[in-house]
């Protein structure tokens, strides 16, 4: 603190400066009557995102996308329980979780088009011009509303249409057909990747995910049978300063010997830690949070909001770079060579994706082939188009702990009851062809 | 500090006529925005009254200020502060008057310090704000005085280019 005090940056000038911010701030006692009012409200479970477990044997769900709710405030307070559906048996776990995602074997791919009132005639002619499409759903007006947090709706609300494809090039044709149709504000995916033949042949038919208290599981697709791994902490454990701090997010390593995971709510930007799958005690191997293994296994990508790391797997000497931006999920491309990440929405201006090329040692910000429309979630299709999947935060007070990311979430409970829901609303659920009947019944 | 004893309530009204104020303040220094600050601050204390485990008697002060902390981040892991339209539109507008006349060069200290990441930004503003010790600093934000330094001296050299290119 050597700076000469006319230096803009003196201790005096930041210190006047910050206190002159705070002069005359009081908190009223309409604040008091807010608070005590909220503290009083019955304690809503928060929703919890799981898992993004990635290996399941030779194909990877890259992204598994529904919607989405309708946003007005009124809305929110007839939602008394936000978890949902309960499924399986604890034996069953493996079997039901293979069966939620419908992409082993035969490549089916869901898409959702997310348009207006006035372009909805035009797309659903379109879908049936001819028999590429298997199904064409319309979901509920009502479900849909927050798929367009922040774009005008002039009290129209927008339909989401998904239509299912026997395979990924049909859903791409038309896709690119429809994209571009009036009326059409965002299409996403549920779609299956390929994972490289390399990887493949190491990689086990293991899922790890984690529980509703925080335990980190691995199940065992092929048997159905799960162990408990690691438990950091207790989601609903707020006795620690700052808040709970718990598993919040787990990936495979591409051999499938390691499980990655990061930890919420670190103050700054979290750390990643790997454990054996085998156990014992985790270490850290990575700054920042969401690991996401590269497709050809060799290095970890992490958000650390305002950094993105990439960081190899067997050793050191970890990439970073500086964005201005606070940066939420990401996604690699299939060849590696790309990520995507969403920016995390919340006071900080409005939500977008940022496009990075990574050449195997240096990140770099891509401005080239960015998608127009925002997302809060983002996935590669196998041949490498970028998904953005619409989305905005929801606007109610469970808004402070809920996630952004309106993929499936799936969580299982105490007593290994798989359950699910997109969006945070028990009310989200927005029906999806492919699902297995006992699931379906609930959507 | 006293260990709570069991079964005995947190009186919330009362930590929140203690702490409130200077909760707001340092929310507003942290975010620049008095409506996410109360939303943050109302969550703090909803939180410590939610607290399985609640902080001893004396020590409330320490955990709302972290938890206020983190909830500045706006990290997507924790915070979702989501604004309604018409106070967004308020709070636009109010931000508009305000850069018309406030823009001195205090105000673009603070615009300077709220643009570095959060731990640069969260060391700068105990440390200018709050007037805590390294140490007590360190102690606040669950890192070691090493880190505090260094991020305090990177702070400190990037403020000083920020500022000194506007000139």
């Amino acid at each position: 603190m050597n700076e000469a005090p006319h230096t803009p940056a003196s201790d005096d000038h930041l210190r006047r400066a910050l206190h002159e911010e705070a002069k005359g701030v009081e908190a009223s006692d309409e604040l008091l009557h807010r608070t005590l009012a909220a503290a009083a409200r019955p304690v809503a479970r928060p929703p919890r995102r799981i898992l993004a477990a990635a290996a399941v044997a030779s194909v990877a769900v890259v992204a598994a996308v529904t919607l989405i709710r309708d946003d007005g405030d009124e809305k929110v307070d007839a939602v008394d329980d936000p978890t949902t559906t309960t499924t399986t048996a604890p034996a069953e776990l493996g079997d039901a979780l293979l069966a939620l995602f419908p992409c082993e074997g035969a490549e089916v791919v869901q898409l959702s088009l997310f348009v207006d009132a006035d372009g909805r005639a035009a797309v659903e002619a379109s879908l049936a011009a001819d028999d590429r499409t298997l199904d064409v759903t319309v979901a509920e007006p009502e479900a849909v509303g927050a798929a367009l947090a922040g774009q005008p709706t002039d009290g129209v609300l927008p339909v989401a249409i998904g239509a299912t494809f026997a395979n990924p090039d049909d859903e791409l044709a038309v896709r690119a057909e429809v994209a571009d149709l009036p009326g059409v504000i965002a299409t996403s995916t549920t779609d299956c990747a390929t994972v490289p033949p390399d990887v493949v042949a190491e990689r086990p038919n293991v899922i790890a995910l984690v529980r509703d208290d925080g335990m980190l599981m691995v199940v065992d697709l092929a048997s159905g049978e799960s162990r408990e791994l690691y438990h950091h902490g207790d989601p609903d454990d707020t006795s620690r300063e700052g808040g709970p701090y718990y598993i919040d997010f787990a990936e495979l390593s591409a051999d499938g010997r390691w499980v990655y995971f990061s930890t919420c709510c670190e103050p700054a930007v979290g750390n990643t830690y790997r454990i054996a799958m085998s156990g014992g005690e985790p270490e850290i191997v990575a700054q920042g949070a969401y690991p996401r293994v590269s497709p050809d296994g060799r290095s970890l990508a992490t958000s650390g909001c305002q950094f993105l790391y990439v960081t190899p797997v067997d050793g050191d000497g970890s990439a970073h770079l500086e964005v201005d931006e606070c940066i939420a999920h990401l996604a690699w491309s299939p060849d590696g060579r790309q990520l995507a990440a969403t920016t995390a929405s919340g006071g900080t201006g409005p939500r977008q994706v940022l496009l990075f090329d990574w050449d195997g040692s240096r990140l770099t910000r891509a401005e080239q082939g960015k998608p127009d429309n925002p997302g809060s979630f983002v996935s590669w299709t196998p041949d490498g188009i970028l998904n953005t999947v619409a989305g905005g935060p929801v606007d109610d007070d469970r808004a402070l702990s809920q996630d952004a990311s309106y993929q499936w979430i799936l969580w299982v409970d105490e007593a290994g009851v798989v359950r699910q829901q997109a969006g945070h609303e028990a009310s989200d659920r927005t029906p999806i062809d492919g699902l297995p009947p006992a699931l379906a019944a609930d959507w | 500090m006293a260990v709570r004893p069991p079964g005995q309530e947190v009186d919330l009204e009362a930590l929140f006529r203690a702490h409130a104020t200077p909760l707001l303040r340092l929310a507003v220094v942290l975010t620049g925005n008095p409506a996410i600050a109360e939303e943050m601050v109302q969550e703090a204390f909803v939180r410590l009254h939610r607290a399985g485990r609640p902080p001893a008697i004396g020590a409330e002060r320490a955990y709302l200020r972290r938890t206020v902390i983190n909830l500045s981040h706006g990290h997507h892991r924790h915070l979702r502060v989501v604004r309604r339209r018409s106070e967004d539109r308020r709070v636009e507008a109010d931000a508009a008057d305000a850069a018309v006349v406030r823009r001195d060069e205090q105000q673009r200290v603070v615009e300077a310090i709220r643009s570095l990441p959060a731990r640069q930004r969260d060391c700068i503003v105990l440390r200018f704000y709050e007037d805590l010790s390294d140490a007590e600093i360190a102690e606040a934000l669950g890192l070691s005085p090493g880190s505090v330094k260094t991020h305090l001296h990177r702070a400190r050299a990037a403020l000083a280019d920020r500022l000194e290119a506007l000139r």
